[in-house]
């Protein structure tokens, strides 16, 4: 009955090879991540070194995706911007998360003033147009990582709250909270063992699609020129700075839209499959097998 | 805790007017239990209108004993307040007021820890096995935690306790390391009430347990509960909609229309002889395999009203075919008869409550 | 009364079904739900078809009706229905034949009707679809005669308000109005007062009785609770796990019970009138995955000898309109 940790990993590790879709997102985010991870030992080429004689080169062995308009090495770009493009949306998950569950849960299983006081501040948190945060943030912090990270995290914080108040105050419902608090349960352990493990799945399939959202939000704050500053690199910001050369050199434009695409793509892969593996019944199959 | 010993049995005898033969211990005792829901509406409701806050009162002055080791059947349509009465009765609904007093405690105003201490004595069976189980705990961790937390028997025992549990209820101890969505309804019943009987309880009180299930299972859970109760000498509070139901299991039966009680007594004289209207209209509407006519003698007009604005005087007037000047002013007390009380001013204007009409 | 009988056509056959079958696959699973259902129904009777879930007896309903619920599919069989034969009919004119010949009452009123729109629109709704030319005043006056025919009080009043204004037993009445709008010659009800409280069901039972002596009107009546159908039908079918294990008149088939699931059932629901402990059939709902070689019933049985695990039993003939399926008659 009590598994062992191995062999629930073990277990985990076949659900996801189960699901296809999830093992494709799985081995694309594992390619990214460790791209993200080991950018520096994997780049040919300085990203920031400026070569005046190979401005705009076609891909070759030399350079595999080509240089851009100050000569510098595409690929090394590429990677040198995956370390942002995918840390700063992993960031964002994780300070929704950490900001919406908690409050989330409150809200939810206490109802009354917390719960007023919470969906009243996340209502007029939403209200704010993200652009216009952004903006304002950056005239005030002057642009940059943090910028974009406060943003976004304003941003996707009051969204997970509301999700995760709107599942407990339908958990605390189900009879069988009750039947924990005639079982004897504190009030803590019926918040902790059976609300909170019942609003992980919906909750982990939010936090795919945050972080899918941020992945393309912080592309698009760094393409208004708010986010990350040159000459360091984010696969948005790189979209932004070739977006001139879109008609003559097309692949430039291509090469780190596709990256963000990929990413994504791969997230809600493994989003999808996540989302079988933390339902019970879907475990149930496999034990069967 | 055992300062709040309120009364003793005889007391509580004596109050309700209703006497046993063989003088058995009482061990629940409801005395004038409400139960009120505020019905709030939105904030800008309550800023621009001047109307008073709407009440829900779904169990409006209600009482009755409970004699150890009998079962009363809390009986009635949707809406009554019989689910609600069970609930405030195990502290899942605090009561507005009156006095809930369980072998000698009261329970209407105690805290969360003192209720929880209490529940190793009253358990509660839920309605819909497919919603009061946890879909992630198996059923061992589901048992486990109700023995480790109610302190039933030492850790080592618990794992060799949960396999006889699962014999006790009829399912195999194997079973035990599965999830909740590989059970059947009726199985996860029985999971349901072994969850009841890992406490030991004295008492356990079951919400309409047989109503998500199929009649052939339906009638496994029934004859389960009432051998557990004759093998284990449980008292029982069943809340049923199912009139038959309350024939085969219970012995004392309340009938409840809009939060109060009708007709309170022994099963077989109330439902031989019902001296309510309501209790009447009942039976009558009954399916019975027996008299294949369906000729009722008691009609109900209309439906139930709206429990925000119950009617005054008796709370059947507006249906009751039978009401009268007095029934839409006057709430009627209860009536002694025999083996049973029933609130109807019937039973008073008549000498011994006997009337051909109704009771023919 | 035979007399009575003969004008009304009480004995003739208004619906003829004959082997009908019906499968549900899901991916590699197929599950039989109705596996060779056979019966009649006679103009102006009322029918009772009883059986647990998953005994097939909404499904058989669908089916008649072509309203199977994907993934299900109608594999076998014929339901005649005034000389022609369902099955075979184009989904196109199968609509003309749903409403004005045959209608179907749901379980749950609530989520039968749409919320959004007054419940006299709605019934007004079922008269445009199968009379086109009619103008809206004689609708509107249709509505008002269909409502009162079902006895809901104040009928114009009513039929202004929403579906959720109405308590459970009006709107289980507006949604018979509404099947009932184009004089069908078939009503099925499929449980239709499981989710009504006990006076609710009594009354909108005598509801269903009276329009089907008033309209001559034939009622299937599917339901779990066989003491309701005993008392308000002429003939009950049993099913189980997707076959009519046994068919009688309602007296007949309490009296002379033959089937060992039918003397279960009986034995194991409880009855006012009666003292005597009840006694579960052991085991669970037949699971229907795998066609049963044998009785679909012979693993919970008492009685099952061998020939019931290998092989399956023919409907014979036991008494008067009283046919059973088991090897020991």
């Amino acid at each position: 009955m009590k598994e062992g940790f191995r062999s629930k990993l073990r277990r985990s590790f076949l659900l996801v090879l189960r699901s296809k879709k999830a093992c494709i997102g799985a081995v694309m985010l594992l390619l990214i991540f460790s791209a993200a991870l080991f950018s520096e030992q994997l780049m040919p080429y300085d990203p920031t070194k400026v070569v005046a004689k190979e401005l705009l080169a076609e891909p070759s062995a030399e350079h595999w995706f080509g240089t851009d308009n100050f000569g510098r090495d595409l690929f090394s770009r590429i990677l040198a911007g995956a370390r942002i493009s995918v840390g700063i949306p992993l960031l964002v998950v994780a300070i929704s998360l950490c900001v919406g569950i908690p409050l989330g849960l409150l809200a939810g299983f206490y109802g009354g003033k917390v719960d007023s006081i919470i969906v009243g501040v996340t209502n007029c948190l939403l209200c704010f147009p993200w652009i216009l945060t952004t903006l304002a943030l950056a005239t005030i912090m002057g642009g940059g990582t943090d910028v974009v990270l406060i943003a976004l995290g304003i941003g996707f914080a009051p969204e997970l709250t509301r999700l995760v108040r709107s599942i407990t105050l339908s958990i605390r419902e189900r009879e069988y909270v009750d039947a924990a608090v005639v079982a004897g349960e504190k009030k803590s352990s019926v918040l902790f063992r059976y609300i909170l493990p019942n609003t992980i799945a919906p909750v982990v399939i939010q936090a795919t699609l945050i972080m899918s959202k941020a992945v393309l939000e912080e592309a698009a704050i760094s393409y208004l020129g708010y986010g990350v500053q040159p000459p360091h690199a984010s696969w948005g910001l790189l979209l932004s700075d070739y977006s001139n050369y879109i008609w003559k050199h097309p692949l430039m434009c291509v090469i780190p839209g596709l990256a963000i695409m990929l990413l994504v793509l791969a997230i809600n892969f493994f989003g999808d499959g996540l989302r079988d593996m933390l339902d019970p019944r879907y475990k149930g199959k496999v034990n069967k097998q | 805790m055992e300062d709040k010993r309120m009364f003793d049995g005889e007391q509580a005898r004596a109050d309700s007017g209703w006497q046993t033969a063989d003088g058995s211990e009482v061990l629940l005792s409801v005395r004038d239990l409400r139960v009120h829901f505020p019905v709030r509406g939105s904030m800008l409701d309550s800023l621009f209108s001047k109307a008073k806050p709407q009440v829900v009162k779904a169990v409006d002055g209600v009482s009755f004993d409970v004699h150890r080791g009998s079962t009363l059947a809390l009986v009635g349509e949707s809406g009554c307040g019989k689910t609600t009465t069970g609930r405030a009765l195990i502290g899942l609904n605090r009561p507005t007021s009156g006095t809930i007093v369980f072998d000698g405690y009261r329970i209407e105003s105690m805290d969360y820890e003192a209720l929880q201490r209490l529940r190793r004595k009253m358990q509660f069976v839920f309605q819909d096995p497919y919603s009061s189980l946890n879909p992630r705990m198996t059923v061992y961790t589901t048992l486990e935690r109700s023995m480790l937390l109610n302190h039933v028997c030492p850790k080592r025992e618990i794992r060799d306790r949960a396999a006889v549990l699962m014999k006790t209820v009829g399912l195999l101890p194997d079973q035990l390391s599965r999830y909740p969505h590989e059970f059947s309804g009726g199985q996860r019943q029985r999971i349901s009430i072994a969850r009841a009987l890992a406490v030991e309880p004295e008492m356990i009180i079951a919400d309409e347990p047989t109503a998500a299930l199929d009649v052939s299972i339906q009638c496994q859970v029934l004859n389960l509960l009432l051998e557990l109760k004759e093998r284990l000498g449980l008292t029982m509070i069943f809340i049923t909609h199912d009139l038959s139901v309350v024939n085969y299991i219970a012995d004392t039966v309340a009938v409840m229309y809009l939060g109060k009680i009708m007709e309170f007594g022994h099963t077989k004289s109330v439902f031989r002889k019902p001296g309510h209207p309501y209790t009447k209209a009942l039976l009558d509407a009954l399916p019975r395999r027996k008299a294949l006519d369906t000729r009722r003698d008691v009609k109900l007009r209309g439906s139930i009203p709206s429990p925000l604005d119950p009617p005054a005087g008796c709370a059947l007037h507006p249906r009751c075919p039978y009401a009268s000047g007095k029934c839409a002013v006057q709430a009627p007390e209860f009536v002694q008869r025999q083996g049973t009380k029933a609130a109807c001013h019937l039973l008073t204007q008549t000498e011994n409550g006997e009337r051909s009409g109704l009771m023919a | 009364m035979n007399e009575q009988q003969l004008l009304s056509g009480k004995n003739e056959r208004i619906l003829e079904v004959s082997n009908l079958k019906t499968c549900f696959v899901q991916g590699k699973k197929t599950v039989w739900a109705v596996n060779g259902v056979s019966f009649y129904l006679k103009r102006g009777e009322m029918l009772g078809i009883v059986g647990e879930s998953g005994s097939g007896k909404s499904v058989t309903a669908r089916s008649i009706l072509r309203i199977v619920k994907s993934p299900g599919k109608i594999m076998d069989g014929e339901v005649i229905y005034e000389g022609v034969d369902l099955l075979k009919v184009p989904q196109r004119k199968m609509k003309k034949y749903r409403g004005n010949h045959l209608a179907m009452v749901f379980q749950e009123p609530l989520s039968a009707l749409n919320p959004s729109f007054t419940i006299g629109w709605q019934i007004e709704e079922s008269y445009k679809l199968h009379e086109k030319q009619s103008s809206h005043k004689k609708r509107r006056r249709q509505v008002i005669e269909m409502l009162e025919r079902v006895r809901i009080p104040d009928p114009e009043r009513r039929a202004r308000e929403y579906p959720h204004q109405f308590s459970g037993g009006m709107r289980q009445r507006a949604l018979i109005a509404t099947a009932l709008a184009c004089r069908p010659a078939v009503l099925f009800a499929d449980e239709p007062t499981t989710a009504l409280d006990v006076t609710v069901q009594a009354d909108i039972m005598d509801l269903l009785g009276e329009l089907q002596r008033d309209m001559n009107l034939s009622v299937v009546l599917i339901s779990h609770n066989l003491n309701l159908v005993a008392q308000r039908c002429e003939r009950i079918i049993v099913m189980y796990a997707g076959t009519i294990v046994e068919t009688a008149g309602s007296a007949e088939l309490l009296n002379h019970t033959c089937h060992p699931y039918t003397i279960g059932l009986l034995n194991s629901i409880p009855d006012i009138d009666s003292e005597a402990r009840l006694v579960a059939i052991p085991g669970d709902i037949a699971d229907l995955t795998d066609e049963p070689e044998g009785c679909a019933f012979a693993p919970r049985c008492g009685k099952a000898m061998d020939i019931c695990r290998k092989c399956r039993p023919q409907m014979r003939t036991v008494g008067q309109e009283h046919t059973c399926a088991c090897h020991l008659y």
